[in-house]
């Protein structure tokens, strides 16, 4: 149980509700207060809904009782409280994306994943603070305030997903809808301390997500343990008609994958690229974590990384160009109105050319083929660092435009980066603390359509340890 | 094979032909961050048979396709 008594993860929160120990109401109240009393210090929410949410918490408990009595079957997240990057549209709701462009915008449609969410029951909390359009993995905010870690509000969250990461991390969630171009689910889970998964390309739906980099964006959730985040991708994985995109394979029971012996299963160590500039703390949580897995019956076997940089870049060029396409318009009447740090990397995009963005594109095939071949013969999931140095201080990191910010953001995503051009699918663990008591995390990779083996091996590796369970 | 990085010059050129004015001062560190992922983008050779995107990489996302039945 997380202070206060209440439930700490969201497989601890659906048993409170099934059991009856604790109404939706109850819970959902006791999230709201907490969630007031940390706005002023964290800065994770944009909006905070507490009519509405009490009221579809009602509706929950009564929806229970009906079930109870033989109703209609309880969804698989009944009366569980969650709050979303806001980023996601509903129809007739101001989903400001982090912007002063967006303010005031109110979205036409409800995203396909808010839709399947509810449709499982939850209860919608508000919205979350993110970065400017989701461009940018630090969590400053020039337009709504920065958001701050809950370890220590003086250091970042990490972004875009930063109210995200932030808010299930303090406890003011079960769990969120973060986005993820260039790590942004994965870079603010791991430096506040919390799970994400980026599943592969295509595993869900974009319809009524704001759209960055249609190459590149992810949709997944970042919550307490990869089991929470399982119970949530099983909720919004799968073909979606307003989603050409969207794949339509079928998408496996991961929550069935809880549990289950990784007895034999080959983790993969990188030799290359993941183990370039590592600082000391995390080179200890990644063999700590290696060590863990061994115990769990893992076989570790070294494997030696094809090149990535090439990757990184054209991943790069990827994402400023269809980010400046996304906002062309944007950018050329009313420029102003960006931050800084957002329209810096707004115009890299415009000005490159055409040769350039389609030597990126057509390079991804044969990257994702390479890599596959060479690091997957080898072993069934990949163990490397999710970053590669300590949580660095607002403060360091707050630099707009400057020329040093793009090596300063550049060096956050450079080991994130490249499984969002190859489209893998990877998840990020809590594994270690740094020496400011600021969280290390840890990532898994696995080849595509394997979120229900990156399920079952993060989920058995939380089993072995409780980084996951630590609270600030 | 490497990318050609471009001047400052072509780079306003660029953004200005899209409707996107980028101020002078700002176009050396423009310059600098498109020359800098330039140098790292491999280019392609000739290509023996052309490749479609994105279709190509959804392909390629269906023949690496992990196999629960492998085992493990």
């Amino acid at each position: 149980m997380m202070g206060a008594g209440l439930p700490a993860t969201l497989v601890e929160a659906r048993a409170a509700l099934a059991s009856g120990a604790l109404s939706s109401v109850e819970l959902t109240a006791a999230l709201i207060d907490r969630a007031r009393e940390a706005q002023p210090r964290l800065n994770a929410f944009l909006s905070l809904d507490a009519d509405a949410a009490l009221a579809a918490a009602r509706a929950s408990d009564e929806a229970r009782a009906r079930a109870s009595r033989g109703g209609p079957a309880a969804g698989p997240l009944l009366g569980v409280p969650l709050a979303h990057k806001d980023m996601y549209y509903r129809a007739g709701r101001v989903a400001t994306c982090g912007s002063l462009i967006r303010r005031d915008w109110v979205a036409p449609v409800t995203a396909t994943v808010l839709q399947r969410l509810e449709a499982a029951g939850s209860v919608n909390l508000g919205t979350l603070n993110l970065a400017e359009f989701a461009f940018s993995p630090t969590g400053h905010n020039v337009h709504f305030g920065d958001c701050c870690n809950p370890w220590n509000p003086a250091y970042i969250t990490g972004g875009s997903s930063s109210g995200s990461a932030a808010a299930v991390a303090a406890g003011l969630a079960y769990g969120a809808l973060g986005s993820d171009t260039g790590g942004s689910i994965r870079v603010p889970a791991a430096l506040c301390g919390v799970s994400g998964i980026k599943p592969t390309w295509s595993r869900v739906s974009r319809a009524g997500a704001m759209p960055l980099s249609q190459s590149l964006d992810h949709v997944g959730p970042l919550a307490r343990s990869i089991a929470d985040c399982a119970w949530l991708l099983q909720v919004i994985a799968g073909a979606d008609p307003a989603d050409p995109t969207a794949s339509a394979r079928p998408v496996p029971d991961l929550v069935a994958a809880l549990g289950q012996s990784i007895d034999g299963l080959r983790i993969g160590l990188p030799d290359g690229y993941f183990d370039r500039d590592l600082a000391a703390p995390v080179a200890s949580a990644l063999e700590a974590a290696a060590a863990a897995f061994q115990a769990l019956g893992a076989r570790l076997v070294r494997v030696p990384m094809p090149a990535l940089d090439p990757v990184n870049a054209a991943g790069t060029v990827l994402m400023w160009a269809e980010a400046a396409s996304a906002h062309q318009a944007w950018l050329a009447q009313r420029p102003q109105d960006y931050g800084a740090q957002v329209r810096s990397r707004l115009e890299h995009g415009a000005a490159l050319g055409a040769l350039q963005y389609q030597q990126a594109l057509k390079q991804r095939g044969p990257a994702l083929d390479a890599f596959c071949r060479q690091v997957f013969a080898q072993c069934d999931l990949l163990l490397a660092p999710t970053h590669a140095q300590p949580v660095p201080t607002r403060a360091e990191t707050d630099l707009a435009d400057r020329p040093e910010a793009a090596v300063v953001l550049g060096a956050l995503t450079r080991l994130t980066r490249p499984f969002n051009y190859l489209g893998l699918p990877t998840a990020s663990l809590p594994a270690g603390f740094d020496g400011n008591g600021l969280p290390v995390g840890l990532q898994l990779v696995g080849p595509p359509w394997s979120e229900l083996l990156l399920c079952r091996a993060g989920d058995a590796f939380q089993r072995e340890t409780d980084w996951h369970l630590r609270h600030p | 094979m490497k990318a050609v990085p471009q001047d400052a010059s072509t780079l306003a050129g660029t953004a200005a032909a899209s409707g996107v004015a980028i101020e002078p001062s700002r176009l050396p560190m423009i310059e600098g961050g498109v020359a800098s992922v330039g140098a790292a983008l491999l280019v392609s050779p000739i290509p023996v048979q052309f490749e479609t995107e994105p279709s190509a990489f959804v392909a390629m996302l269906e023949c690496h396709a992990w196999q629960p039945e492998g085992g493990r």
